[in-house]
C-alpha cells in the first residue's frame, strides 16, 4: 500500500503560490469557521446559562409545539424544549467528537510514526493490523461491545477507539516515510539522539499536519456516527441530550412535526461546516509553516 | 356445559396448571424497527363445544377475483414449518397457508369444524373421533390422506420434538378408524383439547414430503390452507400464491400474496401512503391521524388480545414489596402516554393480562397519583427510593419514549429510573434468566379467547414450566387457587367469577406495571376489499379481494 | 505486475485469517443462544439439543472456528442457523443490491465531484469555490437517513419520480430504485472528493510542468483535462478506496431507509439472532470486499501514473 501513501501525501493541501486577495478570502473562512466552533464551545461551557429550561424536564401537554418566542425550536414528543436540548447537547457532542477523534489520534500518529520509522517487522505487525482494524465491519463490533459493556455511549466510545486510530496511523506512516530522509532527521541521528527523541521531537511536530487536517472532517464524522447509531438504538442512553440522538428520534415525527429533528439537523450541518472551515483553513496555514521549519 | 363434562373437571385442572410456558418472541427478524419484545401463545381451556359438530355450509365467495396484494410487513417469518416457530412473523403467515383440524369462528369464541368435517366424541370425554373432510388436497396436489393427519397430530402430540404438546394433555394413542377417520385417545378429559387444535403448530402436513424433507421442509412447506409459498427470501419478502386445489369453494379471491420485510416504519407508511403497498402493517401511532386522512386510504383500528405493561422482577428487592410495586403503578401516568405516544390509540389497561373472555370492564385501572404513590413508599422497605435499571429493546420507539416518560415520573417518588437498551436476543436472553430487573413495553397476545392458559401462565407460580410467572416471579397462594377454582368447572359462572376475582387480585397485588390494550393498526388502500386482523392477530387474508 | 498482486494476495491472508478470528471471538463473547431464539422461550431442551448437534454448534469452540476455517478452504461457508440454508446462498442474494447501491453511489459522487472539483481549484478561495465547498459540507455533514427521507417526501412522494424504496427487477428498475439512495451515498462521497480534488489540483495547477504547459501556449481546457485530471484521479481513487470499503457495511441505515436487501440490514440481523455463520460469512465478505477495492486502487496508481512504483 506503500504507492497510496505516497499519493496521500501528495494530496495534503499545499500551497505553493497564492495572491494577497486570496489569502485574505481564506484568512476569511478560516475565522468563519474557528467563530462557529468556538460559538458552539461557549454553549456548551455555559449551557446552564443559556438554555431557558431543563433539557429533559417534561411537559406532556405541551408536545409538539411548533416553534414560537417561547420555544424558539418548538417542542418534541415529550414535550420537552428543543433548544435547550440542542444547547445541552453541545457539551455531549463535543465530547463525543473530541474523545472519539483526539484519544486514536494520539496513539494513532504514534503507531504510524513508528511503523514509518523503524521499518521492517515492526512496519509489518503494525500495517497488518491496521488493514485487519479497516477491513474489520464497524457494525459488528459495536453491537458486540455494546452487548457486552452494556448500553450508553461507553460502548461506542471503546468501539470507535478501537478503529479511529488506523487512519492517523496510516496518514503518519506516510509522512515519517517522506521525513526519515530528509537532512534534519538525519542529522538528528548523526547528531547521536535517541530513537524516542527523534520521534517525539523532530518528526512528530512535523508529521502532525495531515492527521489534524483530516481530524477536522473525522470530528464531524463522529458525531455523524453516533446519529447514525442512535437511528439503529445504539446511541446514547435516553433521555441523555445530543445532537444525533435527537435528529434520530425525530424522524419519526418528520411528518407531523417537521422541527424535532431538523433543527437538531440543521445545528449538526453548521458546526460540520465549522469545522471543516477550519480544517482547510489550517491546512493552508500549517502549509506555509511548515515550508518554513523545514 | 352438559354434564358429561362435569366428571373431567379435576383433570382439567391438573393439565392446565401442568402446561409449559410458551414465549413468542414478537419481531424477531424486525428488532430494528418493531415495537416488540416477547409475548406469549395461550392454549385455551374451558369451552369444549358440544357433543358433536358437523360442518357449517362452505359460504361461497363475494368480491372480485384476481389481482396481487402488497402487504408491507414489520416482521418476517423465522421459520414456516408448522412445528418448528414460535414467533408471530412466522405464525401469522402460517395460518394462510395451513389448516388444522378445527379453527375458531369469527369472534374468536367457539370451535367449529375445519378440515375435521365432525366429530364425536365418548360421553367419558376421552375419545375423539374426527371425521376428515373428503376431497382435500394439498397445495402440491396430493390428496390429504388420513396418514398425514394422524402423523401431524402425533408429531405436535411428541413432547420432545414440539414445544406445544403441552396444549392436549395426555394423549394415550392415535389412530385410524377408517379411510377418513380418526380416533385419539386421551388418557382422561381434557376440555381445551378441541380448541388447541386449531394452533399453527397442529396444521396438517404431508406426512411423505415432511419425512423426506426433514427441517428442509420449512423451505419448501406444503399445506392445505388458501395460499401456498412462492418464494421466501430471508429479509425481502414472503411471497404466496393461490392454492389452486383449496377446500373452500371459489376461495382465496386473491391470485397472489406478496409480503415485503420493510422493518422501518416510516418506510411503510410512505410505502402505502405511494401506492406502492395495498396494505401496511403496524402504522407508528404518531401518523396513524395524518394517514387517514388521505383519500384512498384507511387506517383501520383493531382490536387484539394483547397486553402492554412494565414487567417486574418481584423476586428482587425492593419490588419484592407490593407497596413499591404499587406505588410504581399509581406513579405512571398512562393518561399522558395514550395521549403522547399513542394519540388516544390505546386502552388504558385494567388487567395484567390481554382482554380475553371472563374480562371484566368494572375493575379501576390505577389513576396517576403521584401523592398516593409517595405515601405507599413511605411505608414500604424502600421509603428512601431506589434504583431501578429499565431495560428497552434498542431501536424501539415507542418503547423509548415510554420509558422516558417513566423515567421522569418516577423519579417524583424517588425512583431513580436508568434507562438500559439492549438488543432483542440479549434482553430476551436475560429475560428468561430472571437476570432483570424491570423491563419497559414487553407485550403478551394470545391465540385463543379463553384465559385459562395465560392466567396460568402469567399468574401461578407454581404452574410447571419454571417460568414462575411469566418471569415476574409473582408468588400468590390466592392466584393459584382461583385459576385451580376455574380450570376446575365448567359452570360458566363460577370461571366468570373466579377469572374476575383474579383480574381484582392481580390489579391489587401488582406483579407488573399495567399499561395498555394495544389495537392493529393497518392502513389499507380503498381498492384492497374484506382485509381484517382478527383478535389472535392474524389476518384471513382467503377473504380479502381487490377492486380496480 | 504478476508478482506484485501475488504478493498483495499474500499479504491479505493473514488480514482475512484476524478479521474472522476477531468476529468469531467477539461473537461468540456476547450473551444469547440463536437455537433458543428460533425455536422460543420453552422448546423441548431435547429439541434444542438435537438442533445443536446436528448444527455442530454444541462443540467447543477452537473446533468450530477450525471447522469454519476447514470449510472456507472448499468454498463452504456453512450453514444459516436461522434459516436452514447454505450462508453462501443468504449472502449471495444480498451482495447485489449492496453492490449495486455501492457502485452507483460511486458513480453519481464522481459525476458530482470532478466538474465541482476542477471549478473549485481552478476559482480557489473565490466564490464558486466557496459556494461549492459549504453547498457540498451541507451535503457531507446531514445525517443520511435524515436527507435520505427528504428526498423520498419530494421526489418520491410529492413529485411521483422515483419509487418510495424497495429493489425492484431487472436493470432498469434496480436503476429507478436505487437512484435516490445512491444519491444520497453520492453526495456525502461527493464531499470528500471534492475536498481532496481542490487541494491535489490546487498542486497540479502550481507544479512546474503545467506552467511549463501554459507557457508553451498549450489551452486551459487542455491543461486541465490532460494533465490536472490524469493527477488528480489518483487522489479521487484514494479516497474512494479509503471510503467503499466502510460503506458497504455501514450502509444499514441507507439499506433501513430505502428498504434494499443489501448485506448491512442482513448483518444486523444476523448479529441480534446470534446467527454466528452468517455473522462470520459476512465479516469474511466485508473484509474481501476491502481487501479487493484497496488491490484495485493500488493497481490503477500504476495505470494512472507510471511514476508510482509498484513495490
Amino acid at each position: 500500500m506503500a504507492a497510496r501513501q505516497e499519493v496521500l501525501l501528495a494530496s495534503a493541501a499545499r500551497i505553493r503560490r497564492q495572491g494577497r486577495a486570496e489569502r485574505r478570502w481564506a484568512n476569511a473562512t478560516l475565522y468563519v469557521g474557528v467563530g462557529i466552533v468556538v460559538a458552539v464551545a461557549l454553549v456548551a461551557i455555559f449551557a446552564p446559562l443559556i438554555a431557558p429550561y431543563p433539557p429533559n424536564a417534561q411537559n406532556l401537554i405541551n408536545a409538539f409545539q411548533p416553534p414560537s418566542w417561547s420555544h424558539l425550536m418548538g417542542t418534541d414528543n415529550l414535550g420537552r424544549d428543543v433548544f435547550s436540548r440542542v444547547v445541552y447537547a453541545a457539551r455531549v457532542d463535543l465530547q463525543i467528537g473530541f474523545i472519539t477523534t483526539y484519544v486514536p489520534l494520539t496513539y494513532g500518529v504514534l503507531l504510524g510514526a513508528v511503523a514509518g520509522y523503524f521499518g521492517g517487522w515492526v512496519d509489518t505487525v503494525i500495517m497488518r493490523l491496521v488493514d485487519v482494524v479497516i477491513a474489520f465491519p464497524f457494525l459488528v463490533l459495536v453491537i458486540a461491545i455494546l452487548a457486552v459493556v452494556g448500553p450508553g455511549v461507553t460502548g461506542v466510545y471503546i468501539a470507535v477507539l478501537a478503529v479511529a486510530w488506523s487512519m492517523y496511523a496510516r496518514l503518519s506512516r506516510a509522512e515519517m516515510l517522506v521525513l526519515r530522509e530528509q537532512e534534519f532527521m538525519l542529522a538528528g541521528e548523526a547528531l547521536g539522539y535517541s530513537r524516542t527523541r527523534i520521534i517525539l521531537r523532530h518528526a512528530i511536530p512535523n508529521l502532525l499536519r495531515p492527521s489534524i487536517v483530516f481530524s477536522m472532517a473525522d470530528f464531524v464524522l463522529n458525531i455523524l456516527l453516533v446519529a447514525a447509531l442512535s437511528f439503529l438504538g445504539l446511541g446514547v442512553r435516553p433521555p441523555q441530550a445530543e445532537w444525533g440522538a435527537m435528529v434520530a428520534d425525530g424522524q419519526n415525527f418528520l411528518l407531523n412535526a417537521w422541527w424535532i429533528t431538523t433543527l437538531p439537523g440543521a445545528v449538526i450541518v453548521v458546526v460540520g461546516i465549522g469545522l471543516s472551515l477550519v480544517g482547510d483553513g489550517l491546512a493552508e496555514r500549517m502549509g506555509e509553516r511548515f515550508r518554513l521549519t523545514v | 356445559m352438559s354434564n358429561e363434562f362435569e366428571s373431567m373437571e379435576e383433570f382439567v385442572n391438573r393439565e392446565i396448571t401442568r402446561k409449559q410456558l410458551l414465549i413468542r418472541f414478537g419481531g424477531l427478524g424486525a428488532m430494528v424497527a418493531t415495537p416488540s419484545l416477547l409475548a406469549a401463545c395461550g392454549g385455551g381451556g374451558g369451552s369444549a363445544g358440544g357433543e358433536t359438530s358437523t360442518a357449517e355450509a362452505v359460504g361461497g365467495a363475494t368480491g372480485k377475483r384476481g389481482g396481487t396484494l402488497t402487504m408491507a410487513r414489520p416482521e418476517e417469518p423465522l421459520s414456516l414449518d408448522p412445528i418448528v416457530p414460535s414467533d408471530n412473523g412466522s405464525i401469522y403467515v402460517l395460518y394462510n397457508m395451513f389448516d388444522q383440524l378445527t379453527t375458531i369462528n369469527e369472534n374468536s369464541t367457539d370451535v367449529v369444524p375445519s378440515l375435521a368435517e365432525s366429530w364425536d366424541i365418548s360421553p367419558d370425554g376421552t375419545i375423539y373421533t374426527f371425521h376428515l373432510r373428503k376431497g382435500v388436497k394439498f397445495s402440491d396436489g396430493t390428496p390429504m390422506t388420513v396418514d398425514d393427519v394422524i402423523f401431524s397430530l402425533e408429531r405436535i402430540f411428541d413432547p420432545k420434538g414440539s414445544a406445544y404438546s403441552f396444549l392436549f394433555g395426555p394423549v394415550k394413542s392415535v389412530r385410524a378408524t377408517g379411510d377418513s377417520d380418526v380416533e385419539v385417545q386421551l388418557k382422561g378429559p381434557f376440555a381445551p383439547f378441541l380448541q388447541n387444535l386449531n394452533i399453527f403448530a397442529a396444521s396438517i402436513v404431508p406426512k411423505k414430503m415432511v419425512e423426506e424433507l426433514g427441517d428442509k421442509f420449512a423451505q419448501q412447506p406444503v399445506g392445505t390452507g388458501p395460499f401456498k409459498l412462492v418464494k421466501f427470501s430471508k429479509g425481502q419478502f414472503v411471497h404466496l400464491a393461490r392454492n389452486e386445489n383449496y377446500w373452500k369453494a371459489d376461495k382465496p379471491l386473491l391470485d397472489e400474496v406478496m409480503i415485503p420485510y420493510v422493518p422501518d416504519d416510516n418506510t411503510r407508511v410512505l410505502k402505502v401512503q405511494a401506492g406502492e403497498s395495498d396494505v401496511a402493517l403496524n402504522i407508528p401511532y404518531a401518523q396513524i391521524e395524518q394517514l387517514d386522512k388521505q383519500d384512498d386510504i384507511d387506517v383501520e383500528i383493531e382490536e387484539i388480545y394483547r397486553f402492554d405493561g412494565i414487567w417486574l422482577n418481584n423476586a428482587e428487592k425492593p419490588l419484592d414489596d407490593a407497596r413499591v410495586r404499587q406505588a410504581l403503578n399509581y406513579a405512571t401516568d398512562k393518561e399522558a402516554m395514550r395521549q403522547t405516544i399513542y394519540f388516544g390509540n390505546a386502552e388504558i389497561a385494567n388487567h395484567m393480562m390481554p382482554k380475553m373472555k371472563y374480562w371484566r370492564s368494572d375493575v379501576e385501572p390505577y389513576p396517576f397519583d403521584l401523592d398516593k404513590a409517595r405515601e405507599l413508599m413511605g411505608q414500604s422497605s424502600a421509603a428512601d427510593g431506589f434504583t431501578v435499571p429499565l431495560v428497552v429493546p434498542t431501536g424501539d420507539v415507542i418503547t423509548q419514549q415510554l420509558a422516558q416518560i417513566v423515567k421522569e415520573s418516577w423519579s417524583g417518588i424517588g425512583v431513580d429510573v436508568q434507562i438500559q437498551n439492549a438488543d432483542i436476543g440479549t434482553a430476551y436472553t436475560n429475560f428468561s434468566n430472571f437476570n432483570y430487573t424491570a423491563g419497559a413495553n414487553w407485550y403478551i397476545t394470545s391465540d385463543v379467547s379463553a384465559p385459562d392458559e395465560l392466567a396460568a401462565i402469567q399468574f401461578d407460580y407454581t404452574a410447571p414450566g419454571g417460568t414462575k410467572s411469566f418471569f415476574t416471579q409473582y408468588n400468590s397462594a390466592n392466584a393459584t387457587k382461583l385459576i385451580a377454582q376455574a380450570a376446575n368447572t365448567l359452570e360458566e359462572s363460577v370461571r366468570e367469577k373466579a377469572f374476575g376475582d383474579l383480574q381484582q387480585l392481580v390489579m391489587d397485588d401488582a406483579p407488573m406495571v399495567a399499561l395498555f390494550f394495544t389495537p392493529a393498526r393497518t392502513g389499507i388502500n380503498s381498492k384492497v376489499q374484506g382485509f381484517r386482523t382478527v383478535k389472535t392477530a392474524w389476518w384471513p387474508l382467503e377473504d380479502v379481494s381487490l377492486s380496480d | 505486475m504478476a508478482r506484485f498482486l501475488g504478493l498483495r494476495v499474500l499479504h491479505a491472508i493473514p488480514v482475512v485469517i484476524g478479521i474472522t478470528l476477531v468476529a468469531f471471538v467477539l461473537i461468540h463473547a456476547v450473551p444469547g443462544d440463536p437455537i433458543r431464539i428460533m425455536l422460543g422461550g420453552k422448546a423441548p431442551p431435547e429439541r434444542i439439543a438435537a438442533v445443536k448437534h446436528e448444527l455442530g454448534i454444541d462443540r467447543p469452540l477452537p473446533t468450530q472456528y477450525l471447522d469454519f476455517v476447514g470449510g472456507l478452504t472448499h468454498g463452504d461457508f456453512g450453514e444459516s442457523i436461522i434459516l436452514r440454508r447454505p450462508v453462501s446462498g443468504v449472502v449471495g442474494e444480498r451482495l447485489g443490491p449492496s453492490l449495486f447501491l455501492l457502485g452507483y453511489g460511486t458513480l453519481i459522487a464522481v459525476v458530482l465531484a470532478l466538474p465541482l472539483g476542477i471549478v473549485s481549484a481552478l476559482r480557489r478561495n473565490r466564490l464558486p469555490d466557496h459556494t461549492i465547498r459549504i453547498v457540498t459540507l451541507i451535503g457531507f455533514a446531514m445525517p443520511a437517513f435524515w436527507l435520505g427521507l427528504l428526498l423520498i417526501r419530494k421526489l418520491s412522494l410529492d413529485l411521483g419520480v422515483f419509487p418510495v424504496s424497495g429493489y425492484g427487477k431487472g436493470f432498469f428498475d434496480h436503476v429507478m430504485h436505487l437512484t435516490l439512495p445512491a444519491f444520497t451515498v453520492g453526495v456525502f462521497l461527493a464531499a470528500m472528493l471534492i475536498r481532496s480534488l481542490r487541494s491535489s489540483l490546487t498542486d497540479v495547477f502550481a507544479s512546474e510542468y503545467i506552467e511549463a504547459a501554459r507557457a508553451r501556449g498549450v489551452a486551459e481546457s487542455r491543461v486541465v483535462l490532460k494533465h490536472a485530471l490524469r493527477n488528480s484521479s489518483i487522489s479521487t481513487i484514494t479516497v474512494l478506496a479509503v471510503n467503499l470499503g466502510w460503506l458497504i457495511s455501514s450502509a444499514v441505515v441507507i439499506e433501513k431507509v430505502f428498504d434494499i436487501p443489501g448485506l448491512g440490514q442482513l448483518l444486523v440481523d444476523s448479529i441480534y439472532t446470534r446467527d454466528f455463520p452468517t455473522i462470520q460469512a459476512l465479516t469474511l465478505v466485508f473484509g474481501l470486499i476491502v481487501i479487493v477495492i484497496n488491490l484495485l486502487a493500488d493497481f490503477s496508481y500504476a495505470l494512472i501514473d507510471p511514476r508510482v512504483r509498484l513495490s
